[in-house]
């Protein structure tokens, strides 16, 4: 049996493009719902218990069920007012101490989160767990026997890598599809309940916790443009605009 | 004596480019300021490529002779060697897969304060560094600060700096060759298998074209492929928003942004973005901004040169039908 813990975060949402109506004001990051639908998909070929590990409020939880019903086995939920604020050094110790107290093989991220768009976090908490990470993931191919070989992209290339577990992997790629769901799966994902631990449960200290425990700090917000650009309207019929819009472009 | 360091990445020939942007925004900061600018070099380096980085303002390079491939923690070793050694102040990474990987070791090991893809850096009245970077899902960008006892690390992308070409009077540069002999490889290598060429994508150029038509979610799928025309007709190239790539209308190599690629054309004309920061900073080298938007409040309007409030679909219709126009 292989223990994969997946670590998700749930985003707001409105910045998951999806051609399907959004339900909820929550959803998964659609890079680590790429992950996961990778994972459950390695569990038909393997046996593995997949853990999805998520820092969140506890309002968040409806996105964990799904996952369930998607087919992990277990959801973990980091909640805790104390983790609130965290920047990437503040989040993988955080990550690092909940992984710690459960049976890890193999660890598997996304490779960025649509909201933050940083991308440091698979790396941040392989150091932390003195653990190699492995980027641009396409596949798994295959795992026995505490090793695992993966496909990744470097550039021009496709490397075919054996490693020994446990080992953090980032996939690439992301989608917004979350495949069929059983409605008898939803259901029994729905009966039980979302395992919730707190700074005590994993025993973190509470300095090195949330906005205490990070490093960086948003000092203030400013516009974006450093050049003050004047606007110009460019106004009139659609041909006239276009018309300038060609000049414009010959200009060039 | 305070010092900025430069990484490298290690794959020093397809990234010089992004080496000398980092190396001359370090130059700057070391304005009227007892500071200096150490950069890194891994591996096979030549003396042409020293001279590169010195030129652009390097008062000192660091050479490490190191095994080639070694894999993101073998180099995040080498740096946290050099780190302990020299306590910097500042290091800046580049924004690569390798580079990041490095950075966030690093900064993890040291309990550094790090910002990822940053695109400004200043220093402030107090003497700390600022970092710039695009704020979550907002039209404003956010400044960042580092704790004060901690080493300031950064991530910075390709085209975010410019070279400066500076023809410095920096003295004779120092040079030194650091030997790696010492420098642990991780246990849990990973054995290589199999190494194959993949099928060449689509060659983009969006980094260096001089004219970019940006494609947002206010656009349908017939006129992408007017667009497509439109940009082939005036040798210019296509670029879009994160939405239309997670949409799967666009591939990831015309990302336009913080999580995409930078770009500087002169003209970057706009048919149906919002303007949200998080695609806006992947423009701040670019000459001039068209926007065209039917939305008068879209924040694109805030960053344009020039706004166009109108729908879409009847400009790209009409420049559409000229080049067919023409073409005819």
């Amino acid at each position: 049996m292989i223990n994969v813990v997946v670590c998700v975060k749930v985003v707001s949402a409105n910045l998951i493009g999806r051609k399907e109506k959004v339900d909820g004001i929550y959803g998964l990051n659609p890079y680590d719902m790429y992950a996961l639908n990778k994972v459950i998909e390695l569990k038909k070929k393997v046996p593995c218990k997949i853990t999805c590990l998520c820092m969140g409020k506890e309002d968040v939880k409806d996105v964990l069920v799904h996952c369930k019903a998607m087919g992990v086995d277990e959801a973990i939920l980091l909640s805790d007012r104390l983790f609130s604020g965290s920047d990437t050094y503040a989040t993988t110790y955080t990550l690092a101490l909940a992984i710690k107290k459960l049976n890890y093989d193999l660890i598997v991220c996304g490779c960025e989160a649509v909201d933050g768009e940083t991308g440091q976090v698979p790396y941040s908490l392989a150091q932390r767990l003195e653990l190699t990470c492995i980027p641009n993931v396409e596949d798994i191919d295959t795992i026995m026997d505490q090793e695992i070989q993966v496909r990744y992209e470097d550039g021009e290339y496709m490397n075919t890598v054996a490693g020994k577990l446990p080992l953090v992997i980032i996939f690439k790629n992301f989608t917004t599809k979350t495949g069929k769901i059983n409605l008898l799966k939803l259901k029994r994902a729905q009966s039980s309940p979302i395992i919730v631990w707190s700074a005590k449960d994993i025993e973190a200290e509470p300095d090195l916790l949330g906005q205490v425990g990070s490093k960086t700090k948003v000092c203030h917000a400013v516009n974006i443009s450093n050049k003050k650009r004047e606007i110009s309207y460019i106004e009139g019929s659609s041909s006239e605009v276009s018309n300038w819009l060609e000049k414009v472009i010959q200009e060039n | 004596m305070k010092y900025i360091f430069v990484i490298a990445d290690p794959n020093f020939k397809e990234n010089s480019k992004a080496c000398t942007e980092l190396v001359s925004k370090a130059y700057e900061l070391t304005n009227n300021r007892d500071a200096k600018v150490v950069t890194i070099l891994f591996g096979d380096i030549s003396e042409e490529d020293i001279c590169e980085v010195v030129k652009y303002g390097s008062h000192k390079v660091i050479v490490c002779n190191c095994k080639e491939n070694g894999g993101y923690r073998y180099y995040s070793n080498i740096v946290n060697v050099l780190c302990s050694r020299e306590q910097p102040e500042l290091v800046i990474f580049p924004g690569t897969i390798v580079g990041k990987g490095i950075a966030s070791t690093v900064a993890t090991k040291f309990g550094g304060g790090l910002t990822a893809e940053c695109i400004d850096i200043k220093v402030d009245g107090k003497e700390r560094y600022c970092f710039s970077r695009a704020a979550m899902n907002s039209s404003m960008i956010a400044q960042i600060v580092c704790n004060e006892d901690c080493i300031q690390m950064c991530t910075v992308k390709l085209n975010v700096f410019q070279k400066t070409g500076y023809q410095l009077e920096l003295g004779e540069p120092e040079i030194e060759y650091f030997d790696c002999a010492d420098i642990s490889e991780n246990e849990n290598v990973l054995n290589l298998i199999k190494r194959e060429k993949v099928e060449q994508k689509e060659q983009v150029d969006l980094e260096n074209k001089q004219l970019i038509f940006g494609i947002g979610r206010g656009v349908s799928k017939e006129d992408i492929d007017k667009i497509k025309v439109i940009s082939k007709f005036y040798n210019g190239e296509y670029g879009t928003t994160r939405y239309l790539v997670e949409e799967g209308i666009m591939k990831k190599n015309r990302q336009v942004g913080q999580s995409g690629i930078n770009v500087c054309p002169k003209l970057y004309i706009a048919f149906g973005i919002s303007g949200a920061s998080q695609h806006m900073v992947g423009l701040k080298n670019t000459g001039k901004i068209v926007a065209v938007n039917s939305d008068k409040n879209a924040p694109i309007f805030k960053y344009a040169d020039y706004g166009i409030i109108a729908d879409s679909h009847e400009i790209i219709d009409c420049l559409y039908k000229k080049v067919i126009g023409d073409i005819i």
